[in-house]
Formats: structure tokens, C-alpha cells, sequence
């Protein structure tokens, strides 16, 4: 079947890049297979690739045959233009539809391929695709049933010839015959708690039979593993824990029961309690792999590497899996001493442009955190020019998966092209910079708080530069869960700006709401106020007021090659009130980030960032109103192992 | 769709059925490897074509290790030529209404590692089987189907399918084939893992496509489905309007039923959630504007050429088709069934559009119609 219209539309141009990007996709895969030392080359059928390239090719070459033929025929014929009416510029007709034609088609192409990765970002894979189906064989099953058991005999003739089918593997016959068996005796455990099997598509269902069955015999444990098990599936989290509870009075050195219980935190994002639960249960049982495999991925999604890598180690030992051994090699790579090269750049509305090289090597320091050092230099060209020379040491620690601390210490030098003639004499030039930040993240929820303290120089321009323009800031931000996906949002700061021959103060207030659409995706609506103490002369823009109303998108999305784009946009209005002048009007604002990661080999990644204001004011650090400001970042970063 | 209690199945086995076996051997006495496959074929009234098809596959040069025709209540002589060509035959107590039924009902029986579905009116390459098989060796492999060439090209009909299929399997189906999303897993010929197949209750009922649904359901679960265009098979494709007209009805039909079932699963499959929205957009948008906007421009602005539009893609289209068609010698009948394709692809549009009418505003299409 071919749906559509073969050749015709889209599908043909789409499939002609396809095959135009299957020489570039191959030899991709290949450089990546070797990048990542990976002893299992990908299997490529140049053959296939080539011949696939070569018909894209050829139709390509004809397509451009045809407008050629086109073209010619117009231009011999131009009276065959008919209403078109050809006049002075009638030559150019041909080439307005054969790029109308390519525009169209291209752009038709894009709109639907981006639709498509959108609509992914907020539509979640159907859980309930068999729901309708199951219900309504459901309601037929219970409707036929008194019919079947009426004519065909007993429930337990039934329950026999149910169980018959259900070890042939014959599930609608199974179901049919249970369903048969609970109108006759609606307790009928047996026939209950395979039914709650036989209905997985559909949990509604499934629930309503484990639920039944719980009640039947709630001294059974499985019953309430199976119950709660049926929850989890249905990301009813907190019910599928209490059935756990319930199940680990009754039994509570059942493997199944513990495992159970970590597996069901760990997919409700719990993951501190779901590493307590397996490390208590791999210490008294340590053959016992499935369980370490479930521990080496918890604490590598708590970021506890070297921890991870020996949960693998163990359970390598006892039954080897490629799939583990891949995983081992990759938390491996997490914890191994890694460097990194940094170059950025940017430039702005008031044309001061800025390059830095920079980089920076850290190691894990115990199993939870990692230490490094850092350095770059920066030049700044404007209407001043400064450079900036910094180095740094960094600490990093995550003593839990809901809870990381980050902290700098390092001093920035810096140099000016321009000596000053007035004012009181230049403190030294060398200025403290510093960080401290903590970020606590609700286990299984979406309640955040994030706390920070920073010293830095403000190195936008060379006039902040010249004018050694410090800032010491604190700054908090909360997420507050309200109802189902949405959380409110809020946040304050406070700054000090200390200038060679002024002091100024800004405070700043953040608050609105964000709806996760899914778990890589977010829609915030927030109103910002940001108020300045008094005006400035030190270079940078410190308005009376500024206010901005913004909605905004973060967005990540994966390959199945583990790249990740990561956007995050807004667009909103606002407006500035500078002191002495009448609040202006509101004003368009945009902001565009973007970060795409490509892992290489484990540990090792190559990272680009671009970061674009269109705004009034935009970030921190503005020089002047209605600034536009660009800057990009390229990062290697390599583990060392 | 199945409207009442599924039918106690009762196999009514004529001929002694092999011993089930898992493992490739040699069969005592005979050449000819013998796989641990088992060949499904739903019959209903086809005498015409089953011998041909259970001959080409006994003259395999990998053998199956069973040939089960699934005699669907035919009231010709299809369960009769098929016992007296040595291979099993069931029969269910009632029509199943669908080839999805049919092949269901013989499914419960098949004990072998790999399981094929082939149509009552196709035919192999001898060595189809041989070089299908392979593909599933593979981690994770649950399917994997072949090339399909119309066994008899003389109609208009025969012909626009032709050219078709000559299009999609040269073209298309290679290159989803190497971002390994082949679209469908075709149901006139498909080899199955027999666990992948009974772990998602076989063919399902639920739409017109049963090959579409599975294939989906298939990439939905994680699971790999492969093309390998060496594997060749000839089906007999629709040669009047009547029979293709039934055909397309049931294929468009059964396109937006299954975008309609699978579309937010498939939404997170990678390159089967493009391929799909293209189809979808070429299906629904696309057609519309090609069969109304090439004709409303042509009387607008007063230029019958404009209907050139409708076979504007031709020497493009001869691309992949000529690529397809030289090496197996039949260039000139390429070239010659070349215009009927254009009006198959007309033809086609008109169905698909209504199709996705009366799924999306109608009572929508679930009555299972044969049309080969």
C-alpha cells in the first residue's frame, strides 16, 4: 500500500532527502562508532546506500530536466501563459513556478516535520490505545456470558476450560471463559486475578479486576503487588506504593515484594528511596543481579557514578548483559577526570563584541562529587577595549539525587587600553569572583527551590571592564506545585553593584506559573519587575523600572542517539520607566537559548550553545536600551580514560 | 469487527500434521533444508489460485516445516486441491470474516520459531524463503517482508500497480529499509518471530490493515521489522476496477484507521512518526489540492496545459522504476505500463480522501471485503 499520491506531494521530496542524507547518516554512525572505541562497528550496506543516492540523484537531475523543459517551452510559447498575461517581465514566469514549486514543497515539507516533532514533545505514547477495545469486549463478554454459562454448564467447567486456554495462549478465549466464570461467581479469585492479566492494555480495567481480587484475598501479597504494579503502569504512583506497603506487611522479605517497591519509586521519580531500598536489599542478597542491574541505573540517574559502575560490576559478574556492560562503560566515562575547551563569543546592539578561550579539568572526589580548575581569557572590543583573565576552582557535589550544591572561588585580572585621568586612584585590578549555589529538587514531584550567591565582574563590555563593575548578588527561586501539572513559580534577587566611583542596588521580582506539558517539556507565563536604585554611569543600563511579561517554552528533545537539543525561548512585552522620564510604552521582547549536546564516546561530548535577546532589557548586564545581543559557545569535553 | 463471543475454534486437520520443531534441519530423505517455519495462507474461495501458491511453496529452496492452509468456509473447491497437494488443512466452524480472522485461527496452532503469512493468490521466487529468513536472525527482529511484483501485468490496473509497486519497493521501501521503519510489513508475504506474534494476540480485527497494525504495534513494543528486497514475491493484483476499487477501499480505509488507532504511539517512534505524517499530509491535503487545484488553475487562468500538472512528475517517477525494472529485464513493459500508473494514482487519491471523510466525519468502513 502506498497511501497518498506516490511521487506526487511531499512524500516524494521526502523520501529523496532521506535517500540524498543516507551517505552522510552512514558515515555518522561509522565516526561515531570509532569516536566512541566501540568494538562493534555498525553494519553499513554501502551497496544499498549508493544505489538509493544515485536514484535520488537521477531524480533530482530530472526534475531539474523537467523545469528546463518547461522553461523553454514558455519562453518559445509565452502566449501559452494564457491569463497570465506576460508582460515586460513575462521571462521570468518559468522561474517564479519552479522556485514557487520548490518553496512550496520544501516548505510544506518542513511545516509538517516540525509539526510532527512538536506534537511529540506533548503527546505521551498511548497507554489506553486498547482501552475502547478492551471495554467493549469487555461489556460483550459480560453481556454473553449469562447466555454461555446458561447453555455450556457450570463456572467451574468454565474456570477449567479457562484455564486450558490461557496455558494455549489463547487470551480472547481465556478471557471470554473467566469473564463466564465471575458472572457465575463473582468472587472467583482464580478467574479475577487472570483477568486482571488477561486486561493489561487496559488498565481501567485491570484495576477494577487486581482491586476485586485484593478484596477477595487480601492476605495474598501477590495480589497486592499485582494491584499496585497495575497502578505504577498507570502512573498512579502514591496508590501503587500503598499496595506495596500493604504487600510488605504480609511478606516482607519477598524479593519481589522489596524489588518491586524500588522499581515502583524509581518510576515515580523517587530515586533517593529507590537506591535505599535496593542497596538494603543487594547487601543481604548480593548474587542477586536483576537487582544490582536496578541499582547501578538508579545511582546513575542520581549522578553517583562510581557507585553505579560498582553496582554493574557486581551484577557483570553474575550474569553478564552487553547492554549493562555498555552502561558500565558509560558511568565510567561520567566519573573519569575530564577536560574541557571552551570558546564563546558575542556581540550586541552598541557593537561591543567579545571573544573568550577558556577551559577547565575536573575530577570525582569520593563517589559524589568532583573538583576541577578552570581559567580563560577574554577579549572585549567596543568603544572600550579590556580583556579579562580568570581562573577558578570549582566544586561540585550531589550527596543526593533531589540535592546538588555548586560552588567557585577565583579571581578575574583584568587590563584596559585606557588610563583614567580623574577620579580617585583604580583599586587593584585583580577582582575576587566567586559562587554558591544549592538546588533541591521534590523526589517524585515538581516542587524545586533553587538558592544562589554570586560575586562576578561585569565583563558585557569594555566600558563595565574599565569601569571594574562588580556585582554581588543573592538570589532565590522557588517551583510550588498547585494542581496536576502546574506549578506556581517565583523568585527574587538582590544586587550590589560596586563601580570605581559608584555603588548602585537592583532588586528584582519574578512571579507566574509553568505547566510541564511532558517530562522534557514546560510552558511558563511570568510577570518580571526589576528596580534599580538610582541611574548609572559606569556602563551599565540601570532604569527606574522595568517590567516584562513573558511566555515562555523549554523543550528538550533527544535522539535515540542520546543528542539533545535543548531550547528554551520567550516572547512577551515590555516596558521601561528610566529615571526622570515617563514610563515608556510596552515593547516587544524576545529571548532565544539553545544547547545542543552530542555525546561522542562515554564522557566525552561536544556542546553548542547559542544565546539571543531582542529586548529592552534584556539580561543582567545590559549596556543600553533596546539592545540586542548575540553570543555563541563551543565546548569539547573529553574524558580522560 | 467481531460481534459476537469468539467462536470455539475446532481444527479439522485432514491431513496428518509434521511434528512441531524448533530447530532448522534437513528432512530425512530429502535435499532440501527445512526451516522451522510455518506458512500460513487464509483461503476463501480460491481454488483458481492456492495450488500455485502451495507449490511455489514446496518447490522452496528453504522448505517450511508446515504449509497450513486455513480453509475459511470456501464454497469452492480451495480446501479439496489444497488436501490433495499434501498440506494441512483447517477450517474454522464459521466464516472469520477477515483474512486477520483466518490467519488467528491457525496461529493457535503453530509451534514452530518463525510463522509466514502469504496470500492464497501469491507465488515466490524459489528462493524467497531463503533469503528472508535471515533477517530475522538478527536481535530484535519481528518481521521481515519482501519485494512484491504483480505476477500478471496486462490491465490498466495490473499495469498502474505495477509501476507502483516497481516506485515504492525500489525507492521508498530501501530507503525506510535503511533507517530500518519499513512502513508495512506486507500481508501477502511476511515472516514472523512466532513469540513477537503471539505476544501481540496475532493479526488483530480492529482495522482494515491488519499487516499496517501489526508492523506498528511491532515498532510501538521496540521491536525491528526488516525489508529485504531479494526475497521476491508475485501476488495477483486487482486486473478489473471492481476487484481494485474494492482493494483500495479496504487499504485506504485502513491507513487512517490505523493513523487513527497508533498515532500517539507512533508519534514517538523515530523516522516511522515522519513517514507516517508525510503519507497522512500526501493522503489528505495533497490529494485534495491535486485533484481539484491542477483543474480550478487550468479554467482560472484559462491554460489546459496546466493538467500536465497531473503527469508533471513522470520523468521522475522513471527514475526509480527504471532502476527497478532494467535488472529484471522489463524496461519496455515499464515504460509501457507507465501511463496507467497515473491513472491509478488519480484513482487512488479520489479513495483515499473519501476514506479519510467518512473515518473522520462518517460511520467510517469495517466490513472486511475481498478483493485480492
Amino acid at each position: 500500500m502506498t497511501a497518498g499520491i506516490p511521487g506526487a506531494g511531499i512524500g516524494g521530496m521526502f523520501y529523496m532527502l532521506s535517500a540524498v542524507g543516507m551517505p552522510i547518516h552512514a558515515a555518522f554512525r561509522v565516526a561515531r562508532a570509532k569516536l566512541s572505541g566501540s568494538r562493534e562497528q555498525p553494519r553499513i550496506d554501502w551497496g544499498a546506500i549508493l544505489r538509493q543516492f544515485a536514484i535520488a540523484a537521477g531524480i533530482l537531475a530530472a526534475l531539474w530536466l523537467t523545469g528546463w523543459a518547461i522553461a523553454r517551452g514558455i519562453n518559445a510559447y509565452p502566449e501559452s501563459l494564457g491569463a497570465l498575461k506576460p508582460g515586460p517581465a513575462g521571462h521570468r514566469v518559468p522561474n517564479l513556478l519552479r522556485t514557487g514549486a520548490l518553496v512550496l514543497s520544501v516548505g510544506t515539507l518542513t511545516f509538517v516535520l516540525l509539526a510532527v516533532q512538536l506534537a511529540r514533545l506533548f503527546i505521551r505514547p498511548s497507554k489506553h490505545s486498547a482501552t475502547r477495545r478492551g471495554a467493549a469486549l469487555l461489556v460483550l463478554i459480560l453481556v454473553s456470558a449469562p447466555h454461555v454459562l446458561a447453555q455450556n454448564g457450570s463456572a467451574a467447567a468454565h474456570l477449567r476450560s479457562a484455564e486450558a486456554a490461557y496455558d494455549a495462549g489463547e487470551r480472547d478465549i481465556a478471557r471470554a471463559e473467566y469473564s463466564a466464570v465471575l458472572v457465575a461467581d463473582p468472587t472467583n479469585s482464580r478467574a479475577l486475578y487472570r483477568m486482571g492479566e488477561l486486561t493489561r492494555d487496559d488498565p481501567a480495567t485491570s484495576i477494577a479486576m487486581f482491586r476485586r481480587y485484593v478484596a477477595a484475598v487480601p492476605a495474598d501479597p501477590w495480589g497486592h503487588i499485582a494491584l499496585g504494579d497495575e497502578f505504577a503502569r498507570d502512573n498512579r504512583y502514591d496508590e501503587a506504593l500503598k499496595e506495596y506497603d500493604a504487600a510488605s506487611v504480609l511478606a516482607p522479605t519477598e524479593r519481589d515484594v522489596v524489588v518491586g517497591k524500588a522499581r515502583v519509586l524509581a518510576a515515580a521519580r523517587r530515586t533517593d528511596d529507590a537506591i535505599a531500598v535496593l542497596e538494603s536489599w543487594t547487601r543481604a542478597h548480593p548474587n542477586d543481579a536483576d537487582a544490582l542491574r536496578d541499582l547501578g541505573d538508579q545511582r546513575r540517574r542520581a549522578g553517583q557514578f562510581l557507585e553505579a559502575a560498582q553496582a554493574y560490576r557486581s551484577a557483570q559478574s553474575q550474569a553478564p548483559l552487553p547492554r549493562i556492560e555498555s552502561r558500565l562503560e558509560s558511568v565510567l566515562g561520567d566519573a573519569a577526570p575530564a577536560i574541557e575547551i571552551i570558546a564563546n563569543g558575542s556581540t550586541d546592539s552598541d557593537d561591543n563584541r567579545t571573544y573568550r578561550i577558556g577551559g577547565n579539568a575536573d575530577m570525582s572526589i569520593g563517589n559524589r562529587a568532583r573538583a576541577g580548575i578552570g581559567g580563560g581569557w577574554k577579549s572585549l572590543t567596543g568603544i572600550f577595549s579590556a580583556t579579562v583573565a580568570d581562573v577558578f576552582l570549582e566544586l561540585y557535589a550531589r550527596p543526593k539525587s533531589a540535592f546538588r550544591v555548586e560552588a567557585t572561588a577565583g579571581a578575574a585580572f583584568t587590563s584596559t587600553d585606557e588610563v583614567l585621568v580623574c577620579g580617585p586612584p583604580p583599586p587593584s585590578p585583580t577582582i575576587g569572583i566567586g559562587s554558591a549555589r544549592a538546588v533541591w529538587k521534590q523526589p517524585g514531584g515538581s516542587a524545586m527551590v533553587d538558592l544562589r550567591a554570586t560575586r562576578s565582574l561585569l565583563d558585557a563590555s569594555g566600558e563595565l571592564v574599565r569601569n571594574r563593575v562588580v556585582r554581588n548578588e543573592v538570589a532565590a527561586r522557588v517551583d510550588i506545585p498547585l494542581i496536576s501539572r502546574i506549578r506556581f513559580r517565583g523568585g527574587a534577587k538582590a544586587a550590589a553593584y560596586d563601580a570605581l566611583n559608584e555603588s548602585n542596588t537592583r532588586t528584582s521580582l519574578l512571579t507566574g506559573l509553568a505547566v510541564s506539558a511532558t517530562d522534557a517539556a514546560e510552558i511558563s507565563a511570568v510577570f518580571q519587575e526589576i528596580r534599580f536604585d538610582h541611574s548609572t554611569t559606569s556602563g551599565f543600563f540601570a532604569p527606574r523600572l522595568a517590567q516584562l511579561a513573558e511566555l515562555g517554552t523549554y523543550m528538550e528533545i533527544e535522539s535515540s542517539g542520546g543528542s539533545v537539543l535543548a531550547l528554551d525561548g520567550g516572547a512577551g512585552a515590555q516596558r521601561v520607566a528610566e529615571f526622570g522620564v515617563a514610563t515608556a510604552d510596552w515593547k516587544p521582547a524576545f529571548r532565544l537559548f539553545a544547547q545542543l549536546t552530542v555525546p561522542l564516546r562515554p564522557g566525552s561530548q561536544l556542546r553548542a550553545e547559542l544565546d539571543s535577546y531582542d529586548s529592552s532589557f534584556g539580561n543582567e548586564a545590559v549596556s543600553s536600551a533596546n539592545w540586542r545581543y548575540i553570543s555563541g559557545l563551543l565546548s569539547l569535553r573529553f574524558a580522560l580514560r | 469487527m467481531t460481534t459476537s463471543l469468539p467462536p470455539k475454534r475446532t481444527r479439522v486437520a485432514a491431513a496428518p500434521r509434521t511434528p512441531p520443531g524448533n530447530q532448522a534441519t534437513h528432512a530425512a530423505g530429502e535435499s532440501k533444508r527445512v526451516a522451522p517455519l510455518t506458512v500460513i495462507v487464509p483461503a476463501y474461495n480460491e481454488a483458481e489460485s492456492i495450488a500455485d501458491t502451495i507449490r511455489s511453496l514446496q518447490a522452496q529452496t528453504v522448505r517450511p516445516e508446515e504449509i497450513v492452509v486455513v480453509d475459511d468456509c470456501s464454497s469452492d473447491d480451495t480446501a479439496e486441491i489444497a488436501r490433495a497437494m499434501g498440506v494441512t488443512v483447517i477450517r474454522p466452524p464459521v466464516n472469520t470474516g477477515s483474512k486477520a480472522g483466518a490467519q488467528d485461527f491457525a496461529l493457535t496452532g503453530v509451534k514452530t520459531r518463525f510463522t509466514m503469512a502469504i496470500d492464497a493468490d501469491t507465488t515466490l521466487a524459489p528462493n524467497a524463503i531463503e533469503k528472508l529468513l535471515p533477517a530475522l536472525d538478527a536481535p530484535g527482529v519481528a518481521a521481515a517482508c519482501g519485494f512484491v511484483i504483480p505476477r500478471s501485468v496486462k490491465t490498466l490496473w495490473e499495469r498502474g500497480r505495477y509501476i507502483e509497486y516497481l516506485f515504492a519497493f525500489t525507492f521508498y521501501k530501501q530507503v525506510q529499509e535503511y533507517y530500518e521503519k519499513p512502513l508495512i510489513s506486507s500481508g501477502c508475504f511476511s515472516v514472523y518471530r512466532t513469540d513477537a506474534l503471539v505476544a501481540h494476540n496475532g493479526w488483530e480485527t480492529r482495522t482494515l490493515a491488519e499487516d499496517m497494525d501489526l508492523t506498528w504495534s511491532f515498532y510501538e513494543a521496540g521491536e525491528k521489522v526488516r525489508f529485504v528486497p531479494d526475497a521476491v514475491c508475485y501476488p495477483i493484483e486487482p486486473h478489473t476496477y471492481r476487484f481494485m476499487s474494492v482493494q483500495l477501499k479496504r487499504w485506504s480505509h485502513g491507513f487512517v484507521q490505523n493513523v487513527r488507532l497508533h498515532w500517539r504511539s507512533v508519534l514517538h517512534v523515530p523516522y516511522l512518526r515522519s513517514a507516517v505524517a508525510v503519507s497522512l499530509w500526501d493522503a489528505s491535503l495533497a490529494a485534495f489540492l491535486y485533484l481539484l487545484l491542477l483543474p480550478v488553475l487550468a479554467i482560472y487562468f484559462r491554460m489546459p496545459w496546466m493538467l500536465l500538472g497531473y503527469v508533471i512528475d513522470a520523468p521522475a517517477m522513471l527514475v526509480p522504476v527504471m532502476a527497478g525494472a532494467i535488472p529484471r529485464g522489463e524496461g519496455f513493459k515499464a515504460l509501457m505500463s507507465l501511463p496507467a500508473f497515473f491513472v491509478l494514482r488519480t484513482v487512488n487519491a479520489v479513495f483515499f480522501l473519501r476514506a479519510l471523510f467518512s473515518e473522520v466525519f462518517g460511520r467510517g468502513f469495517h466490513k472486511y471485503e475481498k478483493g485480492h
